[in-house]
């Protein structure tokens, strides 16, 4: 199936520092490794909750795993980057957000979110504009909510399936 | 890389050692010396004892080979005879060394709480105030920082010493630490976890790069 | 979890899990949510590689040299043991 992933700049992974091959060729997770050492990727619900430098589809093989915000599989490999991907747009995606949060519930609080929003990258801005719209909204679900909000932004503006 | 099973050239070592060859004792001296005088120095009060200690255990590893299984690896079997012999000594010179000592009390946190904005705090309570810089790395493997880890590891409580020498400098495993030491997995991993958090703390201030 | 975000661990907590990260042994939940932490706090990302760089440095603590004494009086110690056997 296809899917994506979020990498470091090079194609490299961001926790374990795993260098993709840029021949695009299948990677296996190691066998009885303890559980969640296989390939983690998004579907594109689960986009916003990873964001990094690079955006690449990925195919994967074998078993899925299904977790709550990523999937997991055993083999996998790169198909092409999502060149599409601007950081920037991101960033202004979310402010437009936090200030509409900000205008709904004119509060300090959410008047600090804007001010601070305006000065981080794209994967700090999707999580101050998710805990912008716990405070405007005052549910704990609204911080989920804003990630699917960020991912289905995403999904439009990459044209992802 | 495992720690239940000897390594493939050390089965040789072995039964050459236990058919008194010369040559191969040496090898695993060369091998071994000087990890068995820093397991043995997290003990003891002073290198001489160490040297005293280590010189002891080679004589032990000599009476005991014949009957060494190869069921731990080579090196947690030594290391436990070093680490037995030491700990022994250590008491003789009446040294303050129980035999499982958590010097710190459980769940004390390893950073300092006052670099974390407080519970109260109105917008993001546990959150950096005063975050770590990066380090540069061309200065992490420079001889002044190597020695000062050195010195950090060696102001660490005992027991915690003795899981990050074992663990990080000599780089066993979790199993062999637990043999060696005698303590279970949890342990050495709260141990181990206090002593980086320390050492890491304590090579800060150096490695900070000037403003 | 004392975070005003619900689920969300905070820096403090955060800093408290490393070593159990690293090793290995953080169940896929707490991992998940360590990892997600990291994607947004940069802070965080920093103190998790001094970590990893203060192990490499203790891992270069490792002079393997002994003297020429230690040598002799070790294939004694072994000659002694030998003629005994």
């Amino acid at each position: 199936m296809i899917a994506f992933k979020w990498l470091s700049r090079g194609a490299i992974a961001p926790f374990t520092g795993f260098r993709w091959p840029a021949d695009r060729s299948w990677v296996s997770a190691p066998q009885g490794a303890p559980e969640g050492s296989g390939i983690h990727a998004c579907r594109v619900e689960h986009l916003a909750w990873w964001i990094g430098e690079e955006l690449w589809r990925v195919e994967l093989d074998g078993p899925i795993l299904e977790r709550k915000t990523q999937i997991e599989a055993s083999r996998a490999r790169l198909l092409d980057q999502v060149t599409a991907w601007d950081p920037a747009a991101f960033v202004q995606a979310c402010v437009g957000r936090t200030e509409g949060f900000a205008a709904e519930t004119p509060t300090t609080e959410l008047a600090d979110y804007v001010a601070l929003i305006k000065t981080v990258d794209a994967p700090t801005a999707a999580f101050v504009a998710s805990v912008a719209a716990v405070a405007a909204r005052g549910t704990k679900q609204a911080f989920a909510e804003e990630r699917a909000w960020q991912a289905r932004w995403l999904s439009r503006a990459l044209d992802l399936f | 890389m495992t720690s239940g099973t000897s390594q493939p050239g050390e089965q040789e070592l072995v039964a050459a050692l236990r058919q008194g060859d010369e040559p191969a004792f040496l090898a695993l001296v060369r091998r071994f010396h000087s990890s068995m005088l820093r397991v043995a120095r997290v003990f003891v009060n002073s290198d001489a004892v160490a040297e005293e200690v280590v010189q002891e255990a080679w004589l032990a590893v000599l009476e005991g080979i014949g009957a060494f299984e190869g069921r731990a690896s080579l090196r947690s079997w030594m290391f436990s005879i070093v680490a037995n012999r030491a700990r022994s000594r250590a008491v003789r010179e009446a040294r303050s060394e129980p035999f499982s000592s958590f010097e710190d009390p459980e769940g004390e946190p390893t950073v300092d709480p006052a670099r974390f904005h407080p519970p109260d705090h109105p917008r993001w309570p546990g959150h950096w105030c005063s975050p770590p810089e990066r380090w540069a790395e061309e200065q992490l493997l420079v001889h002044e920082t190597v020695e000062l880890t050195k010195s950090a590891i060696d102001t660490l409580p005992p027991a915690q010493r003795q899981v990050i020498v074992l663990r990080d400098v000599e780089g066993c495993s979790p199993e062999e630490v637990c043999e060696t030491l005698g303590v279970s997995d949890g342990n050495q991993r709260v141990l181990l976890h206090r002593a980086r958090a320390k050492v890491r703390a304590m090579l800060e201030p150096h490695l900070r790069r000037t403003a | 979890m004392s975070s005003r975000v619900p689920d969300q661990p905070t820096c403090r907590e955060i800093v408290e899990l490393v070593t159990d990260y690293l090793e290995g042994r953080l169940p896929i939940e707490a991992r998940t949510r360590l990892e997600q932490h990291l994607v947004y706090c940069d802070w965080c990302r920093v103190y998790l590689e001094q970590i990893r760089q203060t192990i490499r440095v203790a891992g270069s603590v490792s002079e393997e040299s002994f003297s020429s004494q230690t040598r002799e009086e070790l294939v004694r110690l072994f000659r002694n043991w030998k003629g005994k056997k």
